[in-house]
């Protein structure tokens, strides 16, 4: 686990963000100088509705702290309906995870537009605050996955 | 529906069965029938696909024992439509997985003529091969058992796990079927018991297969209605006890503590019915340096690797669709209750979307469709 000069702990998200919404999103973040943790490392997909759970599973094995799935508001979405398919799939993994004790709040949707960059800046800020308060992901300590 | 209760006059259960499919084929109803039949070794029935009546000959539609998925085979069959009617016999968990194969559009119902049995049961194919062996017969045994209203094991052996949670004992019924034979309630040594709806049934009486004399068997009814019943509270008791045993990530590492993962239970699951499972695709053909990278950053990671994440990917491709028939259960070597785990989760996860697998041809697969609002706390969609 990564950590910063002061010893904090530092969560490590991996998000997977849209191209039409959410990435554009973090974009205009960047370039409005929104202030956000510099934890979350970015993945770059056509639509939310691209997420297959073996990515997310992959992350959260591998011992990244929380996975940030982006994509647009419904209503909005650049291929009509790739969110809301994404929602469902969330949703069933979230419930998945619960049965088997694991963490289900390592896994957050949210949906943020293009024009949203101080959304996403304040996303993610909500997320690390969150993360910090639940502390380091247990599963990346694991060798027996 | 149409009923119609048939007098063997002296002919055996097999004899009779073995008649009434030898007059759909010879109608050309059918061009070709599936049915379990004994294999040469004769401690084992298996799927065959059967052009001549003369080879229906020790078929059983009874045979209690399912060393493969009949729904995997009729996916093998009518992937694309094979330009002829395929009749098919399928007890009730295959009849299930059926329905939620042709959603996916692997198998052409259009060109099945399903005939769904009742299901009395079923020994794992080493337990049947054993009884055989040892002289027994255990299909007849357990028809008799049927007509009485119950049954259970030979002494000293067991069914398999699934069938003893299964709430489904009784045939799947028509419209989803063709043809039912029904066995619960039935006094097999003397009489056929058969129920359709009306058009079927008047074309195989047309045909010259079926006289429908709408003798019906209500016994039969009472007697599934029951079981099912008393199989659905046991389990409820053994998926609440499980429950507890996978409720924290050491509980799914000591479960998994012995897969080697060797695919078996998604080779055999009939409803992975990915052509190419990504886990065995390029995405997970990891090169050396990813590996030593990978141990690099956790100190050690367990060979061959991502064993938890194959069965939790599993779990969200298939789960919603999981019939329960514990192909997984039979095709494990080390035994570990994979179907148990599917079958705790699935009940929860179903639940959630509404959905019973087997139900219904029109019922959309849940991941491929949604509502407009819907599941946004259950996604951590925040307020």
């Amino acid at each position: 686990m990564s950590e910063n000069s002061s010893n904090e702990f530092e969560p490590r998200i991996v998000g997977f963000l849209c191209h039409w919404c959410t990435y554009t999103g973090a974009d205009l973040a960047g370039t409005t100088r929104q202030q956000y943790p510099a934890g979350i490392r970015i993945i770059h997909l056509m639509c939310s509705g691209a997420i297959d759970v073996v990515y997310i599973l992959k992350a959260l094995l591998d011992g990244a702290d929380g996975v940030l799935v982006g994509g647009c508001h419904p209503g909005d979405c650049h291929y009509q309906t790739g969110n809301l398919k994404a929602r469902r799939r969330i949703a069933l993994l979230r419930s998945i995870m619960e049965t088997l004790g694991l963490d289900q709040e390592r896994v957050w949707l949210r949906w943020i537009s293009a024009s949203e960059g101080r959304l996403f800046a304040e996303t993610i800020r909500e997320y690390d605050g969150a993360l910090k308060q639940q502390g380091a992901n247990p599963l990346a300590g694991e060798w027996d996955l | 529906m149409k009923t119609t209760t048939i007098d063997l006059a002296g002919a055996d259960f097999t004899g009779g069965i073995e008649a009434f499919l030898a007059r759909l084929l010879e109608s050309g109803l059918v061009g070709s029938l599936l049915v379990p039949k004994k294999t040469t070794g004769g401690d084992n029935y298996v799927q065959a696909l059967i052009k001549n009546p003369a080879l229906l000959q020790d078929t059983d539609v009874s045979a209690p024992v399912m060393p493969v998925h009949a729904a995997r085979i009729i996916s093998n069959l009518t992937f694309r439509d094979p330009g002829e009617k395929i009749g098919v016999v399928v007890r009730p968990c295959e009849a299930r997985a059926l329905v939620e194969l042709v959603k996916f559009k692997q198998i052409t119902r259009e060109a099945l003529f399903i005939i769904a049995v009742d299901c009395l049961g079923t020994y794992e194919p080493k337990v049947f091969s054993a009884l055989v062996k040892a002289g027994q017969d255990p299909a007849a045994e357990l028809r008799r058992q049927a007509a009485a209203g119950s049954t259970s094991p030979t002494e000293g052996a067991a069914f398999r796990s699934a069938c003893e949670i299964c709430s489904f004992p009784g045939a799947v019924e028509p419209p989803l079927v063709d043809l039912v034979i029904g066995l619960w309630g039935v006094d097999c040594g003397r009489e056929l018991y058969f129920e359709a709806e009306d058009e079927t049934a008047a074309l195989l009486a047309e045909k010259q297969v079926l006289e429908f004399n709408d003798r019906e068997n209500s016994r039969r009814r009472e007697i599934i209605a029951r079981l099912s019943g008393e199989r659905a509270e046991s389990r409820d008791l053994v998926l609440d006890e499980f429950s507890r045993r996978v409720d924290s990530l050491k509980g799914i590492q000591e479960l998994l503590s012995t897969c080697m993962r060797c695919h078996n239970c998604m080779i055999n699951c009939p409803i992975c019915y990915c052509r190419e499972c990504v886990f065995r695709s390029p995405t997970f053909e990891h090169t050396p340096d990813q590996y030593l990278g990978w141990a690099g950053e956790k100190g050690a990671i367990r060979m061959p690797a991502n064993t938890v994440m194959f069965h939790l990917t599993r779990l969200n491709h298939m789960v919603i669709s999981c019939v329960g028939c514990g192909m997984c259960d039979t095709a494990c070597p080390n035994d570990i209750p994979v179907m148990s785990l599917f079958r705790t989760v699935g009940r929860k996860t179903q639940a959630m979307m509404e959905y019973e697998p087997g139900r219904s041809y029109d019922e959309p697969a849940p991941a491929t469709t949604f509502r407009e609002n819907e599941f946004a706390k259950e996604a951590g969609c925040g307020h």
